[in-house]
């Protein structure tokens, strides 16, 4: 490493921690005028439910994220077929969905389709609102993906005699997927924080615990707080990486 | 190569591009297709390549009429070897992988057989040292001569090469013509598109003169190309020499 890149990365360091001790500051003044009492104390019998809470959010979000994966990619696929009704039912899917808010979803999806359907536990009815929701924009991704290939390269793929499914496979998703990393980790964090609205059809994630200990303790903030510091924690090593596959593929293009 | 092409038509939404196109030699080693920007040249080698289905007419190479069918094209393209104008090779594969893929997945080439002849491809055409490069770190001849090595790895009947130095400069064309001329040397058989006539002259038996989508003049090169027999050509070449 030179001196220079030394030189600013100690620059790029302390601009972060100043920026964050700003934020800091204001929060901290916010706090100060608001002559709160902190009761962490009382908070204390309840960290098991805390906690209980953070791994049903972390077992929920990635079930959600697998499938919500594979929604994702059979629907960008569908939208590429030659069928046309398959392939508005692929669209309707994805602007509805992406246009209605997930609160409605949960309530029409939870209320009305799986009770028509016999869907009795509310966990894998969670799972699934959440993937459908998600993987309405991982299907947008994963089609801006595809469509970012030539239509040069598809051709030659063509003319050294590969097969319509060796194509895909060889040429068109690898190419795509790493593409389309970046914007699929943003959607994952995002999804993570969307778990969070599952509370109002009562699945014990860690906001919904953190509403009951809350009500229990009557510490709003003792109770919240730390709830944002979990989602930080969940999100924030996933926006990093993400972050890392962007700088990567911007080097190397 | 025996080809023999019989009123080709070709039209893309309503615009006729080939005009009852009709051409034929009997055993030529090079033919070169020639004519303006536009004239339906491209469009013949991709339907020559069997990319691209005519609309109607026949064509025969070595006898054997060339069916429409996708499943059929497919069968023949795998005889053959195609070199575009540029973006031959994909992006995120190693000149190396670039060369494998089509061995390995199309022709059934086992890893072994197809390292030892992927490493005599690259030596023979001086590439050994950049075989792990992906095409972003390698020049715009070196490319194309991956390309070609590409084109030829299976060792088809006949290269199709298009245009495959347009896109470079004239120090990297060269790099990529005079390994066009090794091969005509080495008695591939091959049609190329081109705009140097000059390099025309050196690797051509044969000459298609295509105007507005239709066989304007051809035959034997030296006659053609030395003696032109139309205003249109004479006036094309003199153009060209121009430059």
């Amino acid at each position: 490493m030179s001196s220079s890149d030394k030189h600013s990365r100690t620059l790029h360091l302390l601009s972060f921690l100043s920026a964050l001790s700003f934020l800091g500051l204001l929060l901290y003044l916010a706090f100060l005028q608001l002559h709160m009492e902190w009761n962490w104390q009382s908070l204390l019998p309840y960290w098991p439910k805390f906690l209980q809470g953070l791994w049903v959010t972390i077992w929920v979000s990635a079930a959600a994220m697998i499938l919500s994966l594979a929604i994702g990619l059979i629907t960008a696929l569908i939208r590429r077929q030659p069928f046309l009704p398959l392939r508005y039912l692929s669209l309707i899917y994805t602007e509805v969905i992406r246009g209605t808010p997930l609160l409605v979803q949960i309530l029409i999806f939870f209320y009305v389709v799986a009770d028509a359907a016999g869907l009795q536990n509310r966990y894998i009815a969670g799972i699934l609102i959440l993937s459908l929701f998600s993987g309405a924009y991982l299907s947008e991704i994963i089609r801006a993906g595809i469509e970012s290939i030539s239509a040069s390269q598809i051709e030659s793929a063509r003319a050294i005699g590969l097969t319509p499914l060796q194509i895909y496979r060889h040429v068109v998703f690898p190419q795509a997927l790493r593409q389309s990393l970046p914007a699929m980790a943003g959607q994952f964090a995002s999804l993570i924080k969307d778990s969070s609205l599952l509370s109002i059809i009562s699945i014990s994630e860690i906001t919904l615990n953190a509403q009951e200990i809350n009500s229990f303790t009557y510490s709003t903030l003792e109770s919240y707080l730390p709830l944002a510091a979990a989602y930080l924690l969940l999100t924030l090593p996933i926006m990093w990486w993400s972050r890392t596959l962007e700088k990567q593929f911007s080097y190397e293009t | 190569m025996k080809l023999e092409l019989e009123s080709l038509n070709k039209s893309f939404s309503g615009q006729a591009v080939l005009k009852d196109l009709g051409y034929s030699c009997d055993s030529c080693q090079s033919l070169v297709l020639l004519g303006a920007s536009g004239c339906g040249k491209s469009t013949l080698l991709r339907i020559l390549a069997g990319l691209l289905p005519a609309d109607t007419g026949y064509i025969r190479f070595n006898g054997e009429v060339l069916s429409p069918a996708e499943n059929t094209l497919r069968e023949y393209r795998k005889k053959l070897g195609i070199v575009f104008q540029s973006s031959n090779l994909f992006p995120h594969l190693s000149a190396y992988d670039n060369l494998l893929l089509p061995l390995e997945k199309v022709h059934g080439y086992t890893k072994e057989r197809a390292r030892s002849r992927i490493d005599s491809l690259l030596k023979h055409f001086q590439l050994g040292a950049h075989a792990y490069k992906k095409p972003g770190q390698l020049s715009g001849g070196q490319r194309q001569r991956i390309a070609i090595a590409r084109a030829l790895a299976h060792e088809p009947g006949l290269l199709l090469l298009d245009e495959p130095t347009s896109a470079l400069d004239p120090e990297m064309a060269a790099e990529v013509l005079n390994t066009i001329e090794e091969l005509k040397k080495e008695g591939t058989d091959f049609i190329l598109v081109t705009h140097q006539i000059p390099f025309a002259r050196r690797v051509a038996d044969q000459v298609l003169f295509l105007n507005n989508g239709g066989n304007h003049e051809s035959g034997p090169a030296s006659s053609v190309l030395g003696n032109p027999g139309t205003p249109l050509l004479k006036e094309f070449l003199q153009r060209h020499f121009d430059y």
